[in-house]
């Protein structure tokens, strides 16, 4: 069994395995293309939702800030998008790059995703108190029209609110929780590959 | 160019074997497989010399397999026997050269992290070149690490080291 050999036994061996049904494998590709596609229109869809509110509660007068939230969002929406799109093209590239380097990259992107992580389930919470207590301290009231609004559509707006904070802290800890042992896995595998001998 | 479909069935055997090594259960090898495509088809308009795409695929291959960290956290551990055809129940399939492959995939999966790669690639029939490139080490240390997988491996059969 010596690398250059070409009739080794196990490596004939090995290529005895069955081969597999490829067009299942293609109706498999397709259809999670598919869902791929229907998850980024499900995303866009919730995060347009959530744009909505901000602005509909601007409009309404619930929200003092005339305007700014939104634009803070909105800005901050495209900027997360042409972000995601720039780092999944430069992850697509990183898997042709050799094992070593791939690991090093990989333990990289996993010690930002969890900062960021960290960010969303320690900030949210924070920054919503936070805003609370500045508005509380500047004495920012909502505009006297938002008072008399629909209490239907205050309740809709406040339960809204409170879900999306939730969901927000939620998604922090557990993609927090994903890339602290991604981060430790990893540079595990890469000490065994690199330094293996 | 070959279409997506030929090249599947070109290599799908090939990222099949490889993904085997790392996954145990069937439904989680079908995942890293797909994971594999998904990640080729991408991949494949970016690759300008088509003679090198078996060592393309098997490399993207690789780097997926050792890197998928999520499944391998609710992984446990299948027994041999699971994985080798049960002779009482379906004679004709109880070849023995379907326990051997068996015993041989077995066998790459027992390997340490550091082996594990370079004997899959190798085989795979790369040249020892190319495993270096692919997983980023020196071809002395690919060489040193095989003669351990083959050692290993051949223990593993019961046969002198």
């Amino acid at each position: 069994m010596t690398p250059s050999h070409p009739h080794d036994p196990f490596v004939d061996l090995w290529h005895t395995a069955p081969k597999p049904d490829t067009q299942q494998l293609l109706r498999d590709l397709q259809r999670h293309r598919r869902m791929h596609r229907r998850f980024n229109w499900g995303l866009a869809l919730i995060l347009a939702m959530i744009s909505l509110l901000l602005i509909s509660k601007e409009v309404s007068g619930r929200l003092p800030t005339l305007g700014w939230l939104s634009a803070i969002w909105l800005l901050s929406l495209a900027a997360s998008a042409v972000w995601h799109w720039r780092v999944h093209g430069r992850r697509t590239g990183v898997l042709e790059r050799d094992t070593v380097s791939l690991l090093k990259f990989m333990i990289r992107q996993a010690r930002t995703d969890l900062f960021l992580a960290q960010c969303l389930y320690k900030g949210v919470p924070l920054g919503a108190a936070f805003g609370f207590l500045v508005m509380k301290f500047l004495g920012l009231r909502p505009a006297p029209r938002a008072l008399t609004a629909d209490p239907l559509l205050v309740l809709i707006q406040t339960s809204v609110a409170v879900a999306v904070l939730i969901a927000m802290v939620v998604t922090g800890v557990i993609l927090a929780r994903s890339r602290r042992t991604q981060v430790q896995e990893l540079s595990e595998k890469l000490k065994l590959i690199d330094t293996g001998l | 160019m070959a279409t997506l479909q030929e090249i599947v069935e070109a290599h799908g055997a090939m990222v099949r074997r490889i993904a085997t090594v790392y996954e145990r259960h069937p439904d989680r090898v079908d995942d890293l497989v797909q994971d594999v495509w998904l990640a080729v088809c991408e991949a494949l308009p970016r690759l300008n010399n088509h003679a090198t795409l078996k060592s393309y695929i098997a490399r993207i291959t690789q780097n997926i397999c050792v890197t998928h960290v999520r499944r391998a956290l609710v992984r446990q551990a299948v027994p041999l026997e699971d994985t080798l055809p049960d002779p009482a129940t379906a004679p004709e399939e109880a070849t023995a050269q379907s326990i051997r492959l068996a015993r041989l995939i077995e066998a790459v999966r027992c390997l340490p992290e550091s082996l594990k790669a370079v004997a899959t690639l190798y085989l795979e029939e790369m040249p020892v070149k190319d495993i270096a490139l692919s997983l980023g080490i020196s071809e002395t240390n690919v060489s040193v690490r095989l003669h351990r997988a083959k050692s290993a491996i051949r223990l593993s059969f019961g046969e002198p080291a």
